[in-house]
């Protein structure tokens, strides 16, 4: 049952034993906040009240205060929405796919992964719910009779499938998310002393005891989970790609849209998912858990998904000139050559040029290299975004309609301020929850853990 | 003698499992195994049968598609059909590939949130339960074997001993002991769960419609600082915001249209107006066409008034064609009142170029030829 | 060691055989010239003449003198046994290179379970060097102008002067020219035997190592890594030159992906039938239920995924209905509509209800058959994917289109049979195969008989 072969590497390093990864894991909720901690939570929440103030802006003023104009009537909203959802994909394939796929390493990183999806999809909601400009109307967009003339809601339109894919995603990661902390919050409960502690992990871990039979349908469950998710992540974004590709804007409309807007998203969530472990693991001290094979593995997703993104975008290139319509040549002219060719020249760097040095290994097991490549492809997916929606607008059928964008500070603001939010988040998250699925890696740990598999190699 | 409650802690997964299979061997049936993480093949060495939750998400998975069916059906081509796009709704099918998403999201939302609730159900999970395990260790690192016996327990505290269990402790059990923990909400939360319903469900309990407008926040999301189109402006000329485009100026492709809308122009158009495109089949079959995208709701596919709004009862007084109806109509008071409107019906000369209107002018005159 | 019986031998060639004698008999009943196909037109023209307006057979039927349309049916029909060899030729092809991108999967995946299933693989990748010579030479016939599945290697439709000029594929003669059209065909398959070739080298290296030496292995890992890279162009370009350029004015930046989905799924399929032909004759005695059950998911899987494909492509050019785009699915619902219909079934409803449950995934019976299933299905959306651009509305599912699958069916078994006997079914000395030997799935309802 716990045979593993003896060439791979062990996934939880040190003299481990199943106790050691309780205590390692509760440490950071039971331990202090160190300082690094407050400040990092002090800057993160100046952005958010910063955002906060320009959302405040937004609908007092209306979206006059932002830099869109007639023709780029989309722009920085939709972008940062698209941003947003994208890095919203990798925790819940991280959960779902490697869960299908059987890879152990998903153990370590899967916790923190699916609580960066929420908190992500959250900060993706906000943007459209803003560009209402009505946010308090917003429950309009979900069907329901009503007294405003029983007008129900357009389902032929994608952005009505789009309410429906991202609140279905965001509910399930939730659940999916919540049915697996329940037996690590009872594990917390039942090591708390304080009685206050005690008190509110009880009413989090649901009463969990950790039952033969609960345990049977917590792994159906789960397995069932994994599978409904799997699909569903790849329907989140294909949904999203398809707000732009059912269009017929030259640069819109096309049909790779769907995967290869899911690969990108893939490709930029597991980039943010380094950037966020790579500083917590040093910060609550997991490097035992999370290794350097951890992250040599997702870098090896970030070159994967760097590389389909890469063959997309020249697959689009090539099919612009093979269609031979002239408007659709002259889209993809005006993006590599026109008045936005920088965006598109960044894009092409980090999101093709820059995964492909992981074919080094030197590099690709280099936290700091790691580090600075994760949020250069960050970057770079949001100048994809940027690139596909405001390049494809800017300069329409009629010339003398063609315009420029320039965001406005109110712009500026939200966006900084989704960052903010994002990031006062995931540090509240790391200081009250079980960051590692210590119940689901302790499963691995005879088969996967450091001295387990040296015992295995004397037999 | 009294019940007994025998615990085996063990404190290695390999270990229980052989003790597990050892303790059924003896054709002792083991009342419940408390382990701080699933065991692959626990249940089946314990003779648990296999869970049926997946069979139970596979229903609330036909549930929800089928619902999905239903909602775009009803609210789509049921209940308003629209013309969206110029895809007109009026058969499911037709319109099945932009609904697919939907069926999907739907069938995912309801296989998940049903399942997992189901499954807190089952497993009697909800906020405020306390925890059952009987030693706080077994979510940590240890894992403990549960037996309620009657009578002599040495026998079991042997084979527990022997396969291996660190810790066995027998206890008698106090009727008090007996964990029964099906639904046991403290009564003061209770009651403020039971008030905070009620206040809730009382706002749904409206007879009267409600007079005052609901209060206005931000009114000037709805209040525009700037003068409003076709509103007043003092600056204007004539003090009207909108300036009237030079006289007798015609956008591209129009056709004017000098008859005005007025009972004079009416009888007008019903006497002298003739149609100036050919009546042949191929306008007939295009004004067929554009008859079951614009007309069709309301005037019903054979002209006879009962279109599906009216079968809805969303508009009423939709007159037939029929001559017996409408006896004094031709193709210039047809073209006429689809120009400006008539009683409910509005204009549709924003969605109808001039020639179309007469295309639709000539299958209107066919309709009324086969009504009675 | 596998044994390859007489009889299976005796079954392969009967069915290569039966493939020549159909084929055949296909050349030999095509019309010549344009009397007989006038002649046949006084039958077919009540069947064929409501269903018209496909942009092949744009032109009216209704003047059975007319000349050119007579020509341009006769090229239709010339066109038929052709296309019949073509598709199956490129089916079976691609079954091959489905295999060899699954086994290279397994290789830069560093999957354990897989590795009792390996020499299978390897057998039936290599197909890909008598597969890949016959597509080249039916590719090379074309660009001979003995038949004309590919209408853009026209000489006429590029010279101004003709009066066949057609400026939309004259824009694309960049890519669309023979020379290059036959230099990429065999620098893709020459990419592909040279990966395969090598895998297979350093699979035997590996199993004559000592242990504890994964030199061999480690070279299989690099060569599966680079195939991967060179796989992830060719196939998308492989697709747009060999069933894209059929309907020469249609393009679609999906199509790539999309055909490689539904290799992938055929692959699968394939290799679910020879693993249990294996086990129910008693080889691979290592192989069990939970590496059947692994093969079962991933047929689930990726059947799903090629719908997802399958849809994406659909949605966004039945949405945006814009002419040049849409014209792709209206010929396809013209002429192939019940076809086109049954395939979607077959591929996407058919595995989704037998094995969403996971207890069947290891029951040899509904394996089988849904392997059965799904080949046909690929075999079907390949066809529909040709056929409409080389010969319109004149297609019959008949005697050579039977004959030339059975044909390439024969050729295929006794190429992966042939290559299996001749060495150990188990890549013995693989640094994982006993991880493979142990592999049970925990989740799994029933017990290994």
């Amino acid at each position: 049952m716990h045979y593993e072969s003896e060439i791979r590497e062990p996934l939880v390093l040190g003299n481990k034993s199943y106790s050691d990864v309780t205590r390692d894991v509760a440490a950071p909720v039971e331990g202090k906040a160190n300082k690094m901690w407050w400040f990092a939570f002090t800057l993160a929440t100046i952005a958010f009240l910063w955002g906060i103030g320009a959302m405040a802006i937004t609908i007092g003023e209306g979206i006059g205060s932002w830099g869109l104009n007639k023709t780029v009537g989309w722009a920085w909203d939709i972008t940062n929405f698209v941003w947003w959802v994208g890095i919203g994909h990798a925790g819940t394939l991280i959960s779902a796919v490697l869960l299908l796929f059987r890879q152990k390493w998903r153990m370590s990183i899967n916790r923190s992964a699916e609580a960066m999806t929420i908190f992500a999809v959250v900060q993706a909601a906000l943007f459209p719910l803003l560009h209402m400009g009505r946010p308090w109307l917003a429950y309009w967009v979900f069907p329901f009779p009503n007294n405003f003339g029983s007008l129900w809601v357009n389902f032929n339109s994608p952005l009505l499938w789009d309410v429906f894919a991202i609140s279905t995603y965001f509910s399930v990661s939730t659940v999916f998310w919540y049915v697996g902390l329940i037996p690590d919050f009872a594990m917390i409960r039942d090591r708390a002393v304080k009685p206050f502690q005690k008190h509110i992990y009880k009413i989090m871990s649901f009463g969990w005891s950790g039952k033969a039979k609960h345990w049977q349908r917590f792994e159906e469950v789960s397995l069932v989970l994994a599978g409904l998710a799997t699909p569903l992540v790849l329907s989140v974004h294909t949904i999203v790609s398809m707000d732009f590709a059912t269009s017929v804007i030259p640069g819109w409309h096309t049909t790779i849209f769907p995967p290869y807007f899911v690969a990108g998203a893939i490709f930029s969530g597991f980039a943010m998912v380094q950037t966020l472990l790579i500083i917590m693991r040093k910060v609550v001290n997991l490097e035992s858990y999370i290794t350097i094979q951890h992250i040599e593995m997702m870098n090896i997703v970030i070159m994967l998904t760097g590389s389909i993104v890469g063959v997309a975008y020249i697959t689009e290139l090539f099919m612009a000139w093979y269609s031979g319509v002239e408007y659709e040549q002259y889209a993809f002219l005006n993006r590599a050559t026109g008045p936005y060719w920088w965006a598109y020249l960044s894009m092409m760097t980090f999101n093709v040029v820059s995964p492909q040095l992981m074919w080094f290994k030197k590099l690709r097991t280099s936290i700091m290299f790691t580090f600075v490549l994760s949020i250069i492809v960050n970057v770079g997916m949001w100048f994809e975004r940027f690139v596909i929606i405001v390049t494809s607008l800017h300069r329409d059928y009629l010339p003398s309609s063609w315009s420029m964008f320039s965001p406005t500070y109110v712009d500026i603001g939200i966006f900084v301020g989704t960052i903010g939010f994002f990031f006062v988040l995931f540090l509240l998250y790391a200081r009250t929850f079980p960051v590692i699925a210590q119940a689901e890696l302790k499963t691995i740990l005879k088969s996967s853990g450091e001295s387990q598999k040296k015992l295995h190699k004397h037999e | 003698m009294s019940k007994k409650l025998v615990h085996g802690l063990f404190d290695d997964d390999d270990i229980l499992m052989s003790g597990v299979k050892a303790v059924r061997q003896k054709g002792i049936d083991i009342d419940e195994v408390y382990t701080p993480f699933p065991v692959h093949g626990l249940d089946k060495a314990m003779g648990l049968k296999p869970t049926r939750i997946a069979s139970a998400a596979f229903i609330f998975g036909i549930i929800g598609f089928f619902f999905a069916i239903w909602l775009t059906w009803f609210m789509m081509i049921e209940d308003w059909p629209q013309n969206i796009g110029g895809k007109p709704s009026f058969t499911w099918l037709e319109n099945m590939p932009s609904f697919i998403p939907i069926m999907f999201e739907m069938t995912i939302f309801f296989t998940a949130h049903l399942m997992v609730t189901t499954y807190f159900f089952k497993n009697k999970l909800y906020p405020g339960s306390a925890g059952i395990n009987p030693d706080p260790r077994t979510t940590d690192d240890k894992f403990l074997m549960e037996f309620f016996v009657d009578g002599d327990t040495s026998n079991l505290e042997a084979i527990l001993k022997d396969s291996g269990a660190i810790e066995v402790t027998v206890k008698d059990i106090v009727e008090e002991e007996k964990r029964n923990l099906w639904f046991k909400l403290p009564p003061k939360s209770a009651s403020v769960v039971v008030i905070l319903l009620g206040l809730g469900l009382s706002s749904c309990s409206s007879d009267e419609p409600m007079r005052e407008p609901v209060s206005v926040y931000m009114p000037d999301m709805y209040h525009s600082v700037a003068y409003e189109p076709y509103s007043e402006d003092p600056n204007g000329i004539n003090s009207m915001e909108a300036r009237t485009p030079v006289d007798g100026t015609i956008k591209r492709g129009y056709v004017p249209y000098d008859i005005p809308n007025t009972n004079e122009g009416y009888q007008e158009a019903l006497m002298n107006l003739k149609s100036p495109i050919a009546s042949n089949d191929e306008n007939a079959k295009y004004g067929e066409e554009l008859y079951n995208i614009y007309c069709i709701s309301c005037h019903g596919i054979n002209g006879d008034g009962q279109g599906k709004l009216v079968q809805n009862e969303k508009f009423l007084g939709v007159p037939s064609y029929a001559a017996s109806r409408l006896p004094n109509i031709s193709e210039g008071s047809i073209f006429h009142v689809i120009t400006y409107g008539k009683n409910m019906m509005g204009s549709h000369a924003s969605q109808l170029t001039w020639d179309e209107r007469w295309k639709i002018s000539q299958h209107v005159l066919k309709l009324r030829s086969q009504l009675k | 060691m596998y044994i390859f019986s007489q009889k299976l031998k005796t079954l392969s060639f009967v069915l290569m055989a039966v493939g020549i004698l159909s084929l055949a008999f296909g050349f030999i009943t095509t019309p010549s010239t344009v009397e007989d196909v006038n002649n046949q037109m006084e039958h077919v023209d009540a069947d064929h003449s409501e269903d018209s307006d496909s942009h092949e057979t744009a032109v009216k039927i209704n003047d059975h003198h007319d000349e050119a349309h007579a020509e341009h049916v006769l090229t239709q029909l010339k066109n038929r046994p052709w296309s019949a060899l073509y598709v199956s030729a490129l089916f079976f092809l691609f079954i091959a290179l489905g295999t060899l991108f699954f086994m290279a999967i397994q290789y830069i995946g560093q999957a354990g379970w897989s590795v009792v299933l390996l020499r299978v693989m390897e057998a039936m990748s290599t197909y890909l060097i008598p597969g890949g010579l016959i597509v080249f030479l039916i590719l090379l016939a074309g660009g001979l102008h003995f038949h004309h599945i590919f209408h853009w290697m026209d000489a006429s439709l590029i010279d101004p002067n003709s009066p066949n000029f057609d400026p939309i594929i004259e824009g694309k003669s960049g890519y669309l020219n023979v020379p290059f059209f036959l230099l990429r065909a065999v620098v893709y398959l020459g990419g592909w035997i040279g990966a395969l070739l090598l895998i297979k080298k350093y699979s035997i290296e590996q199993e004559n190592a000592e242990v504890g030496n994964n030199i061999a292995y480690n070279k299989a890992f690099k060569v599966s890594a680079i195939f991967m890279v060179f796989f992830g162009v060719t196939s998308s370009t492989g697709s747009w030159d060999w069933v894209m350029s059929v309907d020469p004015h249609w393009f679609s930046t999906l199509f790539g992906w999309y055909v490689f989905s539904g290799m992938f799924v055929s692959a699968l399929a394939m290799m679910v039938l020879v693993v249990v032909y294996l086990k129910t004759k008693g080889y691979l005695q290592t192989v069990n239920h939970s590496h059947i059950h692994d093969l079962g998911k991933f047929m689930f899987g990726f059947s799903i995924f090629w719908t997802y494909l399958w849809f994406s492509q659909f949605v966004l050019y039945w949405y945006a209905n814009i002419p040049e785009e849409v014209t792709y699915y209206i010929a396809r619902f013209a002429d192939y509509k019940v076809a086109f219909w049954t395939m979607v079934v077959m591929n996407f409803v058919f595995p989704l209800i037998v094995l969403m449950d996971s207890g069947k995934k290891s029951y040899y019976p509904y394996m089988v058959v849904t392997g059965v299933v799904l080949i046909i299905g690929h075999y079907m959306d390949l066809f529909i994917m040709i056929m409409p651009g080389s010969v319109g509305s004149h297609w019959y599912f008949g005697v050579v289109e039977i004959g030339t699958f059975l044909g390439f069916l024969g050729l295929f078994i006794f190429c992966t049979a042939n290559n299996l006997s001749k060495r150990s079914l188990i890549a013995k000395g693989h640094p994982m195969l006993k991880e493979s030997e142990h592999y049970h799935y925990y989740n799994i309802e029933h017990e290994d008989h």
